[in-house]
């Protein structure tokens, strides 16, 4: 008896976690613009350092990083309360 | 108070009103107060499924612009006292206001034990619709790719919401093939989707023959049986499931099998 379910089942499953994988790389765009802003306010980013990945594990389950390098902490005055 | 529940889909043609329509009757069978909303805008077929479309006279386009009351627009189905269907609009394209809608899905909940909403396929206005009237989510799919694929997508909207409880039916699935290793198994579907499985409807010629299928005609049908399963699931929060491949096990099921096969 051949097994078609099984191709089936791989194929589902493949084209599920592509569809998966396709959705959240748009997504993370976005949002990495909006993290390289926020991260900005607290490092010297180096330039053209920042970027973002995203990497479907086999279970289906995302796994976003974002990474980046530094030159400096920036550390900011903060406002004295008797000023 | 009672539970609103929305049947969803994404794709079209995979049995969405046939299962609303059918848990309404199975529901209604075990004694409870039960409203239909059709929310399919222009390609409703609620009323038709359940022999009423003569009946029609507001739809709930005509409630939500205050034509008429909600009880002078809902429509009694005669071979169950609890069953009640308010009709979509027929012919124009609507677009409904979600508040509006949700605040007479607040209403009829008041009324009734349960409110099933039978969504529109795709995903679009009237989708959010649905899914704003409800507090529960039944996603229907058969076993077949594109339908796993565009529920998958409907999945990931669902999700984004707060739902209290979003479930799985599969429609259409054929024992004979499950065991013949022909056909995508419940078990694999749920595997896929990762959403907890309410319950399975095998494909029934039954259904395919009668447009206007009632549970008093198709009485012999193993799919009555897997309905009134899906409604019990449904009022006793449990999960069990109707076994579709047990007549097709066995000496006798192999016979059966290849019968089916021939045919």
């Amino acid at each position: 008896m051949k097994d078609l379910s099984g191709k089936v089942f791989n194929k589902a499953e493949e084209i599920l976690l592509n569809d998966k994988v396709k959705s959240p790389s748009m997504v993370a765009g976005l949002v990495s613009s909006e993290i390289y802003y926020v991260l900005s306010q607290f490092f010297e980013i180096q330039r053209n350092s920042f970027s973002s990945n995203i990497h479907a594990e086999a279970d289906g389950v995302l796994n976003i990083s974002f990474n980046f390098k530094a030159n400096r902490v920036l550390i900011k005055k903060q406002p004295n309360q008797f000023e | 108070m009672g539970r609103k529940i929305a049947v969803v889909s994404g794709k079209g043609g995979v049995g969405k009103t046939t299962i609303a329509c059918g848990l309404a009757l199975a529901l209604a069978k075990k004694g409870s107060n039960v409203c239909l909303i059709d929310l399919d805008v222009g390609l409703n077929n609620l009323d038709l499924l359940l022999g009423v479309e003569n009946k029609v006279v507001y739809d709930i386009s005509d409630v939500l612009k205050g034509k008429c009351r909600i009880s002078q627009a809902l429509i009694n189905d005669s071979a169950f006292e609890g069953l009640y269907l308010l009709p979509s609009a027929r012919f124009e394209e609507q677009s409904f206001d979600a508040k509006d809608v949700k605040l007479l899905s607040d209403k009829l909940v008041s009324m009734f034990d349960y409110v099933i909403i039978d969504a529109p396929a795709g995903i679009n206005n009237n989708l959010e619709l649905a899914l704003a009237s409800a507090n529960e989510v039944l996603v229907v799919v058969t076993p077949h790719v594109a339908s796993l694929r565009d529920a998958d997508k409907v999945i990931s909207i669902v999700k984004g919401k707060e739902f209290e409880n979003v479930q799985l039916v599969i429609n259409r699935i054929r024992g004979d093939m499950v065991v013949r290793k022909e056909m995508l198994s419940h078990s694999q579907i749920q595997k896929l989707l990762k959403l907890p499985l309410l319950g399975v409807i095998p494909e029934s010629d039954d259904i395919n023959i009668y447009s206007s299928f009632k549970f008093e005609r198709i009485s012999k049908s193993g799919s009555v049986d897997a309905f009134m399963v899906l409604a019990h699931n449904i009022k006793s929060d449990k999960k069990i499931l109707f076994d579709y491949t047990s007549k097709y096990k066995g000496l006798l099921g192999v016979i059966r099998r290849n019968l089916k096969r021939s045919i």
